[in-house]
């Protein structure tokens, strides 16, 4: 090819993502009852592009899938839909299967099929198809309604394939894991065959169902289907024309269920071909209600170059369609007796379903190049098996465990066994006991991939400013040269007038290249709509979400360190924050609760605030567990600050029971690593029974930061001003020594443990050991303080961070480096690190000498 | 780049002089010869690095490779050499300068002449030694840049 695509495909990866985002938060702005055309629209529209953009790229499964998800959307865009809770559940499902087929084409991994084609099979059962789909929703619904936690039924689909595989696995509760793999893989060759001249064709129409599934195909196809037979044998040159019959075959597919066979039996030898001839005449059989006409229109404009001969089908044959009918009947009949027999039924059902239909031929070389071979279809619909087998164990051990499910009864009529499937799909869902895993962990999981070749959008505006602060530079430059030609003393003020406009333009000019780095917060805020919708529903509270301050800029880096944490402290006040509608009515306060984001600016930093309404934290039941932990003295009397400080320490919960979301004590020290991590702090406020609020203050950026210059020996290092609390003179009296190797330094009330840079550091040329004639460096990290015995200290500037790492490796107590004004390097030092590797240095005896010689002394 | 290959192309090596013995890396992978400039030292790290050096806004670490191999120390000076190299680790390019006494020349070697060194047990480790080439009756020592900057003793440094 002679474009390069991966530019072009790097983009409409981009691009979708932001459709998707599109598509989930107009999805959640929707609201039950009647359409809102314009939001409808929209969805609609971004789901359209994507299909178009994965169109280009032969994203097969994207299109497939995106097209039925935008056939519901069409439905409700022209009123045939309420808007409904499991419409949008549903539709929101269908933008998590597409950002996870998408991401798993983009990084070249495995996706789960199996989760798609279940996606695209409800999708499939939404949609306004004549009768049996209606009535197949109404079922679904219901069945929506007796399961125990109604509407997390969308947060995570079970494994299933398609509709025949379900009852299988539902079916055998007490199976053996291994033979349960077996039926698994059987069935869903029959669907995968017999939906495979569908998908070959992909463009699946409202109107009709198509073969969504077998059993489908088995209701339709006694009461109404009236079919066409096809003979099509395009002459030798057709090819030469720019006609290719698979578009033909797909636009028929468009109308109905198609059958393709091909007659194979012109096509000659392999030295006697010749790839540019069509040597295939193809039968089709064509399963649906249309007039002539417009199969003749699709065939027009190869009319001249083919043989067409049409006859209408009459009422399909049954022996065409009744082993296919029967199929689910003698699955779920069989499965109910042994999973061993069940395998056997499902295989000789198998062959005998294969029988009738008829499979491409493998394609001749340069005909049907690009036609999805028969087996594509097949194996997609295998691949996911290895997962299959775990997440239906962890099912089957659920459903032992709590409720035992009613084995599916043999169905009698054709009609309800496409409902009975998706009754006992929804309800095992509910059992699923991580239910949020499937919506967040493809997201996840692509936030925490290597970012290799991650880009930015940046506004015209911001690079517009770009440009003329270089021209601007480019001026002052040409201003300074002009200075400098025959200088005298006279020039001398319009040299400093062109230095300090040297040193504004270099400073604007950093500023705004900073700024392309920022993005809005909104880019990080806006997940969490869905975050609260899934959540709240799944704890049956009532929250309203309010976001503020969307558009406070903060760096791309922080931002994306940021993510995680914030998820976890609203799924926080979710689970713990805010009380049960119940609850809160008792305490005189509204059902729903309120949970707000707020992020401003403030001096350099930026401040996220995240507060509930909720019920605050529990300051007795922080001491009483602090206690239990021996973390806290009985007779002790901590601070409010001081217990909450608590919160974070690594596994400290007040919990009471561990739930999926949260309690187990894990999160919050991490949560405030993260914000340390970025250079941030994190405060509490919490008022019981008023609510809580997180106080996150986060530098701007990571990439600058204003340094406190040090010098030890001949060496400079860089602290960052914000760890610094104070820099005194020794006074030699106030210095303890501990056990007789550890020093510390008394200031005001406290001790704090001196830290000799030049003994940690291993610095011997000129250095200054004596306490009382250097610096002591009061610096807080990690909670700790400590003091940095130093030379002296020099100037204060801001720092540009450079990677230790890229060329190197990390080091510890070293944060990064960076270059000084005359070019030489000089290492930043990271305050936790040197504190940790204080205690490292001081616990291990070194074998170097010079280690021991400043400590006694 | 570790396994001897069997074929016969024919390469380019840049060699060095480190006391009297010549050394040889693939061309391809020198990126540059610059002479010493003062390095930051970085603290806690073996004595064969020498430190980091801002080169060209990037911060690239400097190894010694007399004292990486034992040999005794010479003063750096107006005369030190530093070859840039790119070393690849863990899929990832990484830049390092290496301190030598001398750059000697360039030689055409073909990947046939290069013999595997022999084994001296453990008296001297030869993991980066990638193989023994005869040039113009000269012993050229062809390193494994990869291994020699980026073997287990490099990351050892790790634990630290």
């Amino acid at each position: 090819m002679a474009i390069d695509m991966t530019e072009v495909r790097q983009l409409f990866f981009e691009e979708s993502s932001e459709n998707l985002d599109v598509m989930e938060s107009n999805l959640l702005d929707l609201e039950i009852g009647p359409i809102d055309k314009e939001l409808v629209n929209s969805i609609f529209r971004a789901a359209h592009s994507i299909k178009g953009g994965a169109g280009i790229f032969k994203f097969e499964q994207v299109v497939s899938f995106a097209h039925v998800a935008e056939t519901l959307l069409d439905e409700m865009r022209k009123g045939e839909h309420l808007v409904t809770q499991p419409i949008i559940d549903l539709l929101l499902r269908a933008v998590d299967i597409l950002r996870m087929i998408l991401s798993s084409l983009k990084e070249h991994t495995e996706c789960d099929w199996s989760e798609v084609s279940a996606c695209q099979t409800r999708l499939k059962a939404f949609l306004k198809t004549p009768l049996e789909g209606e009535s197949a929703y109404g079922e679904l619904t219901v069945s929506e309604k007796i399961s125990p936690i109604p509407q997390s039924a969308p947060v995570k689909l079970p494994e299933p394939t398609s509709v025949i595989p379900a009852p299988i696995i539902s079916a055998t509760p007490l199976a053996t894991p291994l033979p349960l793999e077996v039926p698994a893989v059987t069935p869903v060759t029959p669907t995968a065959t017999s939906t495979m001249p569908a998908s070959a064709s992909l463009p699946v129409t409202s109107t009709e169902p198509t073969v969504a599934t077998a059993s489908t195909v088995a209701l339709v196809a006694p009461t109404n289907i009236e079919g066409w037979q096809i003979i099509f044998k395009p002459h030798l040159e057709m090819l030469k024309t720019g006609n290719d019959p698979i578009n033909l075959f797909r636009e028929l597919a468009g109308l109905g269920a198609l059958e393709v066979k091909a007659d194979t039996h012109q096509v000659p030898t392999f030295t006697d071909l010749t790839p540019h001839s069509c040597y295939l005449n193809w039968e089709l059989m064509l399963h649906a209600n249309v007039a002539k006409s417009v199969i003749e229109e699709i065939f027009e404009w190869v009319e001249n170059e083919c043989d067409l001969q049409i006859t209408s089908l009459p009422v399909l044959s049954a022996e065409d369609e009744a082993p296919i009918a029967t199929v689910p009947d003698e699955i779920t009949t069989a499965t109910t007796t042994s999973s061993h027999d069940s395998h056997d039924a499902v295989s000789s059902k198998h062959s005998l379903v294969n029988s009738p239909r008829v499979e491409l031929p493998p394609p001749a070389e340069g005909t049907v190049s690009n036609l999805p071979s028969p087996d594509e279809d097949g194996i997609g619909a295998n691949q996911p098996l290895p997962n299959a087998p775990p997440a239906s164990n962890q099912l089957r051990s659920d459903q032992v465990g709590t409720k035992p499910l009613s084995p599916v009864s043999p169905v009698e009529t054709p009609l309800a066994s496409t409902i009975e499937p998706l009754a006992v799909t929804s309800s095992l869902q509910c059992l699923d006991p991580h239910p949020l895993e499937g919506p967040i962990s493809p997201r996840g999981n692509s936030n925490q991939a290597p970012e290799t070749g991650s880009s930015i959008r940046v506004g015209i505006d911001k690079v517009d400013s770009l440009i003329n602060l270089v021209g601007e530079l480019v001026i002052t430059q040409s201003m300074l040269e002009q200075v400098g030609e025959n200088f005298d003393h006279s020039k001398l003020p319009l040299l400093r007038d062109g230095l300090s406009q040297l040193e504004r333009n270099t400073r604007e000019l950093q500023e705004s290249v900073m700024r392309i780095r920022m993005l809005p917060i909104s880019y990080s805020f806006n997940r969490f709509p869905r975050l609260v919708h899934d959540l709240s529903v799944q704890l049956g509270k009532k929250v309203e979400l309010k976001l503020s301050g969307v558009h406070t800029e903060l760096d791309k880096t922080v931002l994306e360190k940021m993510s995680d944490p914030l998820v976890h402290l609203v799924r926080n006040a979710l689970d713990h924050g805010i009380e049960m509608p119940a609850q809160r009515r008792a305490t005189g306060k509204s059902e729903v609760g309120l949970l707000h984001l707020h992020a401003f600016h403030q001096g350099g930093s930026i401040i996220i605030q995240i507060s509930d309404d909720g019920a605050g934290f529990d300051l007795a039941r922080i001491r009483d567990q602090a206690i239990k932990q021996r973390l806290l003295n009985r007779e002790d009397n901590p601070t409010e600050e001081q217990l909450y400080e608590f919160v974070f320490q690594p596994g400290f919960s007040t919990a009471n029971q561990v739930s999926d979301l949260s309690g187990r004590g894990v999160g919050m020290d991490v949560v405030r690593r993260n914000i340390r991590s970025l250079g941030g702090t994190i405060e509490i406020q919490s008022k019981p029974g008023r609510g809580t609020t997180f106080n996150i203050r986060l530098p701007l950026t990571l990439a600058i930061l204003d340094g406190q210059l040090v010098r030890v020996g001949t060496e400079i290092y860089i602290l960052s001003l914000l760890s610094i609390i104070e820099s005194l003179r020794v006074k030699p009296k106030l210095v303890n020594s501990l056990a007789g190797k550890a020093e510390v330094y008394k200031l005001r009330d406290e001790y704090i443990p001196i830290l000799r840079l030049y003994e940690l550091f291993d610095i011997v040329v000129h250095c200054t050991t004596q306490l009382d004639q250097g610096l002591l460096v009061i610096v807080e990290g990690d909670g700790q303080k400590i003091g940095l015995f130093v030379d002296e200290l020099l100037s204060q500037q801001q720092i540009v961070i450079k990677s230790l790492e890229s060329n190197f490796k990390q080091m510890q107590g070293i944060s990064g480096a960076t270059i000084l004004g005359d070019g030489s390097v000089a290492l930043i030092l990271d305050v936790a690190g040197l504190i940790q590797l204080f205690h490292h240095k001081k616990k291990i005896p070194t074998l170097r000498s010079t280690f021991t010689l400043g400590v006694s002394a | 780049m570790s396994q001897l290959t069997t074929t016969h192309t024919t390469n380019k090596y840049l060699t060095f002089v480190l006391a009297t013995e010549e050394y040889a890396v693939d061309i391809l992978r020198v990126q540059e010869i610059k002479g010493w400039s003062k390095v930051t030292k970085i603290p806690n790290t073996p004595h064969y690095i020498c430190g980091v050096i801002n080169l060209r806004g990037t911060i690239v670490p400097i190894v010694d490779l007399r004292s990486r191999f034992g040999l005794e120390h010479l003063e750096y000076g107006p005369m030190t050499v530093v070859v840039v190299v790119k070393v690849l680790s863990n899929a990832k390019e990484r830049i390092m300068g290496v301190v030598v006494d001398a750059v000697s020349d360039v030689y055409d070697v073909t990947d046939s002449d290069i013999k595997p060194p022999p084994d001296f047990g453990t008296v001297i480790s030869i993991e980066f030694v990638r193989g023994l080439a005869t040039v113009e009756e000269k012993m050229v020592i062809v390193l494994d840049i990869d291994r020699l900057l980026n073997s287990d003793e490099l990351a050892i440094l790790e634990h630290i």
